[in-house]
């Protein structure tokens, strides 16, 4: 039995009938939004003709918030309402930024549960909201310059993001109404867009240096597959860390002691990307520093220039380069390769046009890395191609991409100490169950506390959720079996259920997220969002639930001509049937919630038939197979 | 959803310790092509949460049976043993005391007036303790010997941390140079 072929309602399954379906590249300084057309594959401009869009909101009070270049006008003057680097916010809790926020000027507040918040003229924002006007905008410049409705995105993330903060990926393109098809990874990406303009077999690695993350990965590419063999990195650590340290150096300098107002650190922080940029052609710049933001009790600077050599930021930039050059070490050895063993080194993200890190990975990996796509657009580029094939405008059999995991998973055991379920570097999807014991006699509840991270203690790991099993049937300590199945899907998010084997009993399981938005907050946010643009976001969330249901419909009649007779009992048939009926009347009105939840119900009722197909399907795949190798 | 094939079966490969690596790989290969959720992208969810069971299975299976330890394990599993559990301690004495002498000169290697040598000289020995024990293994598992089995793969459970500490030491001893 074969995949069936679904096609869109309305559309038919021509060959020639392309979907619109984009990649997207959410980064930490610069967004961008790509697609394949005619076999190339190319970002989309706004219609200023640029094709990087700043990631920056400005939020203003009793209107919409302003998007890219039109805000980027205003990271100084209106610096507390202007978020800049939102991704390094991403999935991050008030704990976190604590330590980062010297380096992040914003105004921070927290919000229910431990939220990290932005207070902002139009209330309290949380980094999710911001990231998702940044993805309603790319995809309003996608539609317009497309002339169509998009599909589906695929939409890339730092290989070294862990669940919280690819959960918060997902959480705000949902809410920017854009369907997700895959969380790729950034480097993965990359690879994608060299191997199959390069077409050939390699071991390469993947040096991705951002505005605010640093992923280092290396794979083998071979005839389509490319499979991933080690990633490493840092969510923390990019070019706006080259920007603070040449910010520090310049105040330093200035004598400037006294705490800076948040439009002076702004200030400060452009004037020394400026300068970073400018000292790739030149050895020596002078820093203006003349329209330095200044109040009525302000700081006075003592001069309005300084200037910077390139050997100064050097030294500045190396300890912070070196941290990426340790980590690559590290992940070689993940990798069980040698330097000598790389075909090519692939220089990604804007950061690695500072000269000084170009010197760096060239001693290291003793090569010439390659840049021949622009390192700024070629993540978008890879995303937009593995768009194609997942949403089957191209052959599957083209394009094969197997990720693995960054950081290892785990539990929280007894006295504060974490036991790993999945190690990071594991190929994804992956899933491992542990079995758990009770310690106290007549327990009926356990909590189950989900981390994520390298370090053997609780509190130096990663918080994911936390999760109540109730419901254990009280026994003696130790003589209850529970069992605890971790498993990670194709994007890299964790999903945990927990069962009592003794008694069998599956029992209730409730999900506190540590960083994450729960349904409530989401729900609220959606409903935030279609304020000011309602009938447009109303529309298009009707619009996405009758795709769903509609595919479903289509998915399940298929499936019920072709194996319902032999695999169900005449009950069985009966009942889905009389489902995909109730479905179809729900299709046709306007109720989308009424409409969300039909969904969910005839995919819990299909459940079992669904797993029936797939168990034949995997007996087809084995009958018969030849003993040589293909 | 319950895949009731076990991992030899799903790349149709007889039930022993003996494995064709490359035969192991193209069938993963294979089914990986066929299984991955990257392929049920535009289908229904329950087929796309089947996917990632499939081959998240397939993932665990492909890692079981290249690890030697891993496969010899496995094997004692579904002859319905529990190798590794932690009841079961006992090892033969004159193993215990080789494993210690062997610690030993792996914890001398920073002494070594030959260090390069010594270490490869180390390896080697290893190397070839290891495959005796497969050996051992294959053969008793093979004739039916289940308990002598359980040994043996717990013995090469002991050689493989063994390497993998010489191979730490020898890293932090290239380091050093």
């Amino acid at each position: 039995m074969a995949l069936l072929q679904i096609s869109e309602p309305g559309q038919s399954s021509k060959p020639n009938q392309r979907k619109l379906a984009v990649g997207i590249d959410l980064g930490t300084t610069n967004s961008l939004i790509a697609i394949v057309r005619s076999g190339q594959a190319d970002t989309l401009p706004d219609i200023n003709g640029n094709h990087l869009l700043p990631s920056i909101v400005r939020f203003r009070e009793h209107t919409y918030p302003q998007v890219g270049h039109s805000a980027k006008n205003h990271i100084i003057d209106d610096a507390a309402n202007t978020v800049v680097s939102v991704k390094r916010l991403m999935g991050r809790g008030v704990q976190d930024v604590k330590s980062l926020s010297n380096s992040l000027p914003y105004v921070f507040e927290q919000g229910n549960q431990g939220m990290l918040m932005l207070k902002t003229i139009a209330g309290q924002k949380s980094p999710v909201q911001v990231a998702a006007e940044i993805l309603r905008t790319l995809v309003e410049h996608g539609e317009t310059s497309l002339g169509g409705k998009l599909e589906g995105a695929v939409v890339t993330v730092p290989a070294y993001f862990d669940d919280a903060q690819r959960q918060a990926t997902k959480d705000a393109a949902k809410l920017a109404g854009v369907s997700v098809l895959r969380l790729l990874n950034e480097p993965t990406a990359a690879a994608v867009a060299y191997g199959l303009e390069h077409k050939q077999n390699a071991t390469v690695a993947v040096f991705d240096l951002g505005g605010g993350t640093f992923d280092i990965s290396v794979l083998k590419m071979e005839k389509g597959v490319f499979e991933v063999l080690a990633t490493g990195g840092d969510s923390a650590l990019g070019g706006d860390d080259f920007d603070y340290a040449i910010a520090t150096w310049i105040c330093e300098n200035l004598g400037l002691e006294a705490e800076l107002n948040l439009p002076q650190q702004r200030y400060l922080l452009c004037q020394a990307r400026m300068a970073k940029e400018a000292l790739c052609k030149t050895d020596n710049i002078v820093i203006p520093l003349d329209q330095w933001p200044s109040s009525n009790a302000t700081v006075a600077l003592p001069q309005d220039q300084i200037l910077l050599s390139l050997e100064q930021m050097n030294e500045l930039l190396d300890p912070i380069i070196d941290r990426t050059i340790s980590v690559c070490k590290q992940t070689l050895k993940s990798a069980a390769v040698t330097i000598t063993d790389l075909d090519q080194v692939v220089l990604v993200g804007g950061s690695t046009r500072t000269l000084r890190v170009r010197q760096q990975v060239s001693a290291f990996f003793q090569c010439q890395p390659l840049t021949s796509i622009d390192p700024d657009r070629v993540v978008a580029i890879g995303a937009a191609r593995q768009a194609d094939v997942l949403v089957g405008n191209k052959n599957h059999d083209e394009l094969l991409l197997l990720d693995v995991l960054p950081l290892s998973l785990g539990l929280e055991t007894m006295g504060g100490l974490v036991e790993r379920i999945i190690e990071r570097n594991s190929p994804i999807p992956a899933a491992q169950a542990q079995e758990f014991t009770t310690y106290q006699n007549g327990q009926t509840a356990m909590m189950i506390h989900v981390l994520q991270g390298e370090r053997e203690l609780v509190q130096n790991c990663r918080s994911l959720a936390r999760f109540e099993l109730q419901g254990i049937p009280p026994m003696v300590a130790g003589s209850a079996k529970i069992r605890v199945t971790f498993q990670v899907d194709a994007d890299g998010l964790l999903s945990v259920s927990a069962r009592e084997l003794s008694s069998n009993i599956v029992s209730e399981i409730q999900v506190q997220p540590s960083y994450g938005l729960t349904e409530d907050q989401m729900a609220t946010m959606l409903q935030d969002a279609w304020g000011y643009a309602e009938t447009d976001q109303i529309s298009r969330g009707l619009h996405e639930q009758k795709v769903k249901a509609e595919r479903l419909i289509i998915a399940l009649e298929k499936a019920l001509e072709a194996d319902g007779e032999r695999l169900l009992t005449q009950d069985q048939l009966v009942k889905l049937r009389k489902g995909l009926q109730t479905l179809a009347n729900l299709s046709a009105g306007k109720d989308h919630e009424a409409l969300a939840k039909g969904v969910d119900q005839l995919t819990k009722a299909s459940d079992e038939f669904a797993a029936l197909r797939m168990d034949e399907s995997i007996r087809q795949a084995l009958a018969g197979q030849p003993i040589n190798v293909i | 959803m319950d895949i009731k094939q076990n991992f030899f079966q799903l790349y149709s490969l007889p039930r022993c310790y003996a494995v064709d690596l490359s035969q192991l790989q193209n069938r993963h290969r294979q089914l990986q092509r066929k299984f991955h959720p990257d392929r049920y992208v535009t289908a229904t969810t329950a087929d796309q949460r089947l996917a990632v069971q499939v081959t998240a299975y397939l993932n665990q299976a492909f890692k079981t049976l290249k690890n030697p330890v891993a496969r010899g394990v496995y094997l004692l599993e579904l002859a319905g043993l529990e190798p590794l559990a932690v009841s079961k301690t006992q090892m033969p004495a004159d193993f215990l005391l080789q494993q210690i002498s062997l610690r030993e000169s792996i914890d001398d290697l920073p002494k070594s007036l030959n260090m390069d040598q010594d270490i490869s000289e180390l390896f080697n020995r290893l190397q070839q303790q290891y495959k005796a024990i497969e050996i051992e293994f294959a053969n008793t598992y093979g004739n039916g010997e289940l308990s002598k089995a359980e040994v043996a793969i717990r013995k090469l459970q002991f050689m493989e941390r063994l390497e993998q500490q010489l191979q730490l030491q020898a890293e932090v001893l290239m380091e050093l140079k």
